[in-house]
């Protein structure tokens, strides 16, 4: 190639680059890379000062409007994903100066419980001209906590106290059929001095206990509140109206609060959630006395994968100081433990629980797990019974009693496009777009499948 | 003999009441400092005890608070305002959604309803007040505060800031542009030289 051609070529290109490349430049950065602190709780100040006059000129000559905006984040080393709570740490943003074309941005680091290990504080430039795809830019400093585990979350300085109702559940009871309410009191007390509530949420609820995907709406019940009142009051009245199914209900309260010292200082300043439960039934009047439920999902089973069982023992109108609850699990069902779960008292076939009372035994709720072994044949059905028994009664275990194996092809090792078809059926349920003759795949169906796709591996 | 078995039941019956819950989940709020801005919500996922197959979560979110995306393992019903998530293989994987504040800044806080469950097991979502604060400042330029990731009104410099606008020349555009049509010259001429 003839040497001029060649020389203006490079000589283009040295230009050009500069143009196409628009990047900001860092001209004060802190902390210091490699900074070292320790994992005693506190604030790790952060400064950083940006010229992007050029950005900001390209965009102005394009006068189709531009979008610019400045974060910072605290990346570990060992684990880049990991997100931090808020009581693990705290970014906090204190504004800064903006000259135009030059923002200088600054903050703190509140370190409150973070461990020992290398971390990264991040600096984000975003930008984009007009409607273009956003740019990011990134300026990284890596630090350093060294020092003994951090102390735990400290408890808080505030609960949640119920102060209506009063009594147990049982002077709640209302027969199916009939108009009833009670009041609900709720507040927000302290449980030691030294900190005040500086941010406060809460939410409230009503569900059942036999079925907590169950839909209640205003005409069925209903718990009404006002606005906060003093020491995060929460007052109201729950409805409880004659066309509530029979069950067994809970009210949720539910607060989500930060709490801190006089000083506000963010190494202070912690949150919290915490709810509280307020018991109620409908019953039948007709059938009024104790009884043992079975709940199973109503899903078809397959073979091989866990599902939760639940026996909801209810004195109802008795009282008895205890009861023995057994379940004789037919060959195609295994038990198994399951965690978080009161565990039975014999976990061999029959399983056995033991419910104790010195007063009454209270409204029970047993959760245990069951697997259908694997070589059940498909659409078989299962049936299950178990006897509940009080000194001097003895009952069969009402309630659900048959599983339906489920007739689908899922053989190990099951394929990725299969679990994949199944989350994407999922995904329509979800949005309420499931055509009306496809097959139902909520959540039990979908976590049924990852597990069997799980414990058989990835197809080939 | 009798006594001592009830005692022995008793004993066994206290023991055996649950341990902690086998998976627990957080949500990580950012400030939020101002009306319509959009922030990311992100869950941390803890999971202590035996290692569930499958997770689903279930976010419902308040009257007020426009949702704007979540990743791929979830879905939006914006009908209903619920986020779903499906989650398997690696738990760890930390977990996001966008939401927008309110358009008014008196909008009273907040707190998102969430949900998960497993096949054996489920709880509540912790944490997460929305709520839009005032930006702790330090001086100056108030309208110009940073905010954790919040993006400015876009900069229409070819209203009422005209004079800004043209006070400084775009000198490097200017010569990237010249230089590239140079480039393109010596690509021609070269091209016509190879013909001739």
């Amino acid at each position: 190639m003839d040497f001029r051609v060649k020389l203006l070529a490079v000589l283009a290109l040295l230009f050009a680059l500069p143009a196409f490349a628009l990047e900001p430049s860092i001209t004060e950065s802190s902390p210091a890379p490699n900074s070292s602190y320790t994992t005693t709780p506190q604030l790790i100040p952060y400064r950083f000062t940006i010229n992007y006059a050029e950005i900001s000129n390209a965009g102005n000559t394009r006068g189709e409007g531009a979008s610019y905006s400045w974060q910072t984040t605290l990346i570990s080393e060992s684990n880049p994903t990991r997100v931090f709570t808020f009581n693990e740490a705290e970014i906090i943003n204190r504004g800064g100066m903006d000259p135009y074309g030059i923002h200088t941005y600054v903050g703190d680091i509140a370190s409150k419980r973070l461990s020992a290990g290398n971390y990264r504080l991040r600096f984000t430039f975003r930008w984009r001209h007009s409607n273009d795809p956003y740019t990011d830019w990134n300026h990284e400093i890596p630090i350093t906590i060294t020092g003994p585990e951090p102390p735990t979350t400290p408890e808080a300085y505030f609960e949640m106290v119920q102060v209506l109702p009063t009594g147990d559940a049982r002077q709640r009871r209302y027969a199916s059929g009939t108009e009833g309410s009670f009041p609900v009191e709720v507040r927000h007390m302290e449980r030691q001095t030294g900190k005040t509530v500086i941010a406060w949420g809460r939410n409230a609820e009503i569900k059942q206990v036999e079925n907590p995907d169950l839909a209640i709406n205003n005409a069925q019940a209903q718990f009404g509140y006002g606005m906060m009142g003093p020491f995060g009051l929460t007052s109201g009245v729950t409805n409880v109206h004659n066309t509530l199914p029979l069950g067994h209900y809970n009210v949720i309260v539910r607060y989500t609060w930060k709490e801190s010292d006089a000083a506000r200082s963010p190494l202070s300043t912690f949150e919290y959630t915490e709810e509280v439960r307020i018991p109620f039934e409908v019953f039948d009047p007709q059938n009024d006395h104790f009884v043992v439920e079975r709940h199973l999902p109503r899903n078809q089973i397959i073979p091989g994968t866990t599902f939760t069982a639940r026996l909801l023992a209810d004195p109802r109108s008795d009282s008895f100081n205890g009861i023995i609850i057994t379940e004789n699990l037919p060959q195609e069902l295994e038990y198994v433990s399951i965690e978080d779960a009161l565990r039975p008292l014999k976990s061999s076939n029959p399983i056995v629980w033991l419910l104790r009372d010195v007063n009454s035994v209270p409204f029970t709720e047993i959760r245990y797990g069951l697997r259908v072994r694997e070589g059940t044949s498909e659409g078989s059905t299962i049936n299950m019974s178990g006897t509940a028994e009080v000194l001097g009664d003895q009952k069969q275990i009402a309630g659900n009693s048959t599983i339906t194996v489920a007739g689908l092809n899922l053989e190990c090792p099951v394929a990725n496009q299969v679990l994949l078809n199944y989350i994407e059926n999922w995904g329509s349920f979800v949005r309420g777009e499931l055509e009306d003759d496809a097959p139902l795949v909520d959540d039990i169906t979908v976590l049924q499948v990852i597990e069997r796709w799980n414990s058989c591996g990835e197809a080939q | 003999m009798k006594k001592s078995v009830f005692i022995a039941l008793a004993f066994v019956l206290l023991a055996s009441i649950a341990a902690a819950e086998e998976v627990s989940i957080t949500r990580s709020i950012p400030q939020i400092t101002s009306p319509n801005q959009e922030f990311k919500v992100s869950l941390h996922i803890e999971v202590t005890g035996a290692d569930p197959s499958g997770l689903i979560i279930s976010e419902t979110i308040p009257e007020g608070w426009q949702i704007v995306g979540a990743q791929s393992s979830c879905i939006v019903n914006n009908e209903t305002r619920l986020i779903k998530c499906v989650l398997y293989g690696d738990l760890g994987t930390p977990l996001a959604y966008t939401l927008k504040s309110p358009q008014s800044k008196g909008a009273p806080e907040a707190v998102i309803l969430g949900e998960w469950k497993t096949l054996t097991a489920s709880g509540q979502v912790k944490g997460g007040l929305l709520k839009i604060a005032e930006p702790e400042q330090e001086t100056e330029r108030p309208a110009q505060s940073a905010q954790s990731s919040a993006n400015q009104q876009p900069q229409t410099q070819n209203q009422g800031t005209q004079n800004q606008a043209t006070q400084d020349n775009p000198m490097v555009l200017y010569i990237g542009v010249a230089a590239t049509a140079l480039l393109l010259l010596a690509v021609i001429f070269r091209m016509t030289k190879k013909k001739k």
